[in-house]
């Protein structure tokens, strides 16, 4: 079950203003990096979101946040101005989303993962394969936003617009995971026999989960679009959406805050290492063990420890 | 087909035993398929091609039974076993990157596997035909293995039951260690015969693990039969998937995995239990 | 009320319920008695949706359930207790007790009033079993539930405490239908209008109480 402690209201707090501010004060480097943390961070709340108030772990995020991105673009390109673009991108995830929920939901655990790993790459191997998405060359000449009184151009202003994004998706997650819905979605994943038994669809509910979780891969798909003014078939392929929970993993399952952690940490530490080693997958793959090993709480979770017990 | 089809089995395998009969979702068997190619190489560079086919098999296989007593052996559920053997895939991938370099390698052939074979009234090469063989040779290896012996009995006993399991005798712990090895060196197996065919190379770890894991399910986990109709089958959509309907055919295998995993009724669906 | 017609359901090549007909009135208290294995629980279950009979049908207030899903035979007025508590663990009592009530309709602290609870926002992860045992009643009775079906409702708690779930589940209203499992015959005989004896997927006896006796003392003596 859900609670906003004060801790995790403050992380989030800090993690938002600690990035507006180098946002502000730093170079170039830094606001593309912020931009791509917010997009990222917005990716794994929407991750967070099914795989840890509902147990659904999903390994087709990527793919779910790949359509957002090309429905955005394919509208965009057809001539259609970003803000309504943006609406089509966002539907055509959350139906996505909602199609694999409605399929998939009575599966669980593994076998869940496993459906969503297939179902993702069946819209990868599509999009591959489509000429009229551009194939395996993606699409380009992707506009940004329109937005009042400033230019989304100017790389400043496209990391705090897209942190204020990650800020309304990370209130709305709050607002659901606190509604008579959310707290039903947590109990099915809780109790699913005595969910059932009190009248509760768990089938409908999970669905409706991840419809929910997909409409913010959208927003994130969105975004992403906007950002590198391209889309490729990249974004879908499995492993993007095994990095995603990966990320999920390392910054802390189920808190809300630690797809924030999570998503600054990763990246952070990928624009460091580049810097002097090719090799940094490895401490990922180490520190993602250690993690399991601690008992699967991610960096936020240590953050919590003292305050839990 | 039928080479394609032995070469996925053999891949496959692996991952059917270790999946299949202890129900543990390893991540990582394309990373040990890919450890296979590599050692095998290694070895081969300095012993030859039927050296490198007996050791590299056994060094990956002991290496798996090193991971599963160091580490995987104390995680409980299968998400935990999924996240960490993910982990692996990125560790291992980044050894072999350091020792081995970026560049794909390749393993030539031995010389009496060089050129074809007349089967049948066909000339087939006569290394395609070594992998149907062997293919064949492990399928029943494996069928008397799991089947004959009490092994596969044994192993879903320890799987439904580990404390009934132990009651009764078995040494759940040792059993589990063996099953995982063998899996792995499966997996190396895989690797070193591939090599010859697909060249080594980091992606590997990736790209064998998918169609092994479309393998395993729609065959039916942890039966040696099933695995390989699924080999089959997977093999089938591959091959003239590509040749008739070559857009359609990549989405078909991930179809029918889902196909699969959707309507198998046995097994799949979360609510056990009876009164 | 309830009617189950000629059910059968297998496991694993055994009958568990073997061509089991009964009849349930409305506002009747039926406790179900007989040896583990008996197929009470399978019984249970069959009535609540979560196992489906492979032959018979079953009928609540004249209309056919047979089929629907545990979830739509709740909202049709089935509640449920479960042998081995079945809470929301992550939850407080409050919590649990909110979702309950959102699905049934029901005010949290009447609830808990009529089940004894209080400190709601304590964790139901710390809370002792006999707490857990009453949250549970309280949960089956949330849905203003037509028909509930308890399965030992005080099991697992000392007599204090199980004396309390049964005077709690005496004092529900009358036009409540009750069908309970109990293997404790004194609590079983405060709260049976009617006596139903189960054995190896079949009814044996069903009747009055006191007709009861003497069926009873020759399963429990032997």
């Amino acid at each position: 079950m859900f609670r906003l402690t004060t801790i995790r209201a403050a992380t989030a707090a800090l993690v938002l203003i600690a990035l507006a501010a180098w946002s502000v004060h730093g170079d170039y480097l830094a606001r593309e990096i912020t931009a791509e943390i917010a997009i990222l961070a917005i990716l794994v709340l929407a991750l967070d979101l099914v795989a840890g108030f509902g147990g659904m772990v999903s390994l087709a995020h990527g793919a779910i946040m790949g359509v957002g991105a090309y429905g955005y673009a394919l509208a965009n390109l057809a001539g259609l101005p970003p803000w309504p673009a943006a609406l089509v991108g966002i539907v055509a995830s959350t139906a996505t989303g909602g199609v694999i929920g409605a399929i998939s939901a009575r599966l669980t655990g593994v076998f869940f993962l496993m459906v969503t790993l297939a179902f993702g790459q069946m819209i990868w191997a599509l999009t591959f394969r489509a000429d009229a998405l551009g194939g395996d060359n993606g699409l380009g000449g992707i506009a940004r936003p329109a937005l009042p009184f400033v230019d989304s151009n100017d790389p400043l202003v496209f990391a705090l617009y897209a942190l204020l994004m990650l800020l309304a998706c990370l209130l709305l997650c709050v607002a659901v995971l606190r509604s008579p819905f959310g707290h039903r979605f947590q109990a099915v994943h809780d109790n699913p026999a005595r969910a059932a038994a009190l009248g509760f669809a768990p089938e409908r509910i999970r669905a409706q989960g991840f419809a929910i979780s997909s409409m913010l891969a959208g927003v994130a798909g969105v975004l992403a679009a906007q950002h590198m003014q391209f889309v490729s078939p990249e974004l879908m392929v499995w492993t993007a959406s095994g990095e995603v929970l990966v990320v999920l993993i390392l910054g802390g399952i189920g808190s809300v805050t630690g797809a924030m952690v999570g998503a600054a940490g990763y990246l952070l530490l990928k624009h460091w290492a580049a810097g002097w080693t090719d090799h940094w997958h490895l401490a990922v793959g180490l520190l993602l063990i250690a993690v399991v090993l601690a008992g699967g709480r991610g960096l936020s979770g240590l953050l919590e420890r003292r305050r839990d017990a | 087909m039928l080479q394609h089809a032995a070469l996925l089995l053999l891949i496959s395998s692996g991952l059917s035993v270790s999946f299949g009969l202890m129900g543990f979702v390893n991540l990582a068997h394309g990373a040990l398929y890919m450890l296979g190619a590599y050692i095998g190489i290694a070895v081969a560079a300095k012993a030859g091609f039927w050296a490198a086919l007996l050791i590299a098999p056994l060094v990956v296989g002991a290496l798996g039974a090193a991971l599963y007593l160091g580490l995987l052996c104390r995680l409980r559920g299968p998400m935990p076993q999924v996240l960490a053997s993910f982990g692996l895939v990125f560790i291992t991938v980044e050894l072999v990157r350091i020792l081995w370099g970026d560049v794909a390698l390749t393993l030539e052939r031995p010389a009496i596997l060089a050129g074809s074979r007349h089967v049948l009234g066909v000339d087939y090469p006569a290394y395609r035909l070594f992998i149907i063989l062997l293919g064949l040779a492990v399928a029943v290896g494996l069928w008397r293995t799991v089947h004959r012996s009490s092994l596969g009995a044994m192993l879903r006993a320890a799987v439904e039951n580990p404390a009934m399991a132990r009651a009764i005798g078995i040494r759940t712990g040792s059993l589990f260690l063996a099953t995982f090895a063998l899996g792995a060196a499966l997996a190396g197996l895989g690797g070193v015969v591939a090599a010859p065919i697909l060249s080594a190379n980091t992606g590997m770890a990736i790209s064998a693990l998918i169609p092994a894991l479309i393998v395993t399910v729609i065959g039916g986990m942890g039966s040696v039969s099933g695995t390989i109709l699924g080999a089959l089958i997977v093999a089938a959509i591959e091959v003239f998937g590509a040749a008739l309907w070559p857009d359609a055919s990549a989405v078909l295998i991930y179809a029918a995995l889902a196909a699969a995993l959707i309507w198998r009724p046995q097994g799949l669906l979360a609510v056990k239990g009876h009164g | 009320m309830l009617e189950l017609s000629g059910l059968f359901l297998g496991f694993g090549g055994i009958n568990v319920i073997c061509d089991l007909s009964l009849r349930v009135a409305t506002g009747e208290r039926l406790v179900i008695l007989g040896p583990n294995g008996a197929g009470k629980t399978s019984l249970l279950r069959l009535i609540a949706g979560e196992v489906q009979p492979e032959q018979g049908n079953i009928w609540l207030n004249y209309r056919e359930i047979t089929g629907d899903t545990v979830a739509t035979r709740a909202r049709a007025g089935i509640g449920r207790g479960f042998q081995q508590t079945s809470l929301f663990t992550g939850m407080t009592l409050r919590e649990n007790l909110g979702l309950a009530c959102a699905a049934g309709g029901r005010r949290i602290e009447d609830l808990a009033a009529q089940a004894g609870l209080v400190d709601l926002d304590r964790p139901v992860a710390e809370v002792d079993y006999g707490t857990a045992r009453r949250l549970d009643l309280a949960l089956a009775l949330a849905g203003n539930p037509r028909l509930l079906l308890l399965d030992e409702p005080a099991s697992g708690i000392g007599p204090g405490g199980a004396a309390e779930i049964h005077a709690l589940i005496a004092a529900l209203p009358r036009d409540l239908t009750l069908v309970v499992i109990e293997h404790d015959l004194d609590l079983a005989f405060a709260i049976a209008d009617r006596i139903a004896i189960m054995d190896r997927g079949r009814i044996t006896f069903d009747g009055p109480p006191e007709a009861a006796r003497p069926a009873l003392k020759a399963i429990y003596d032997t």
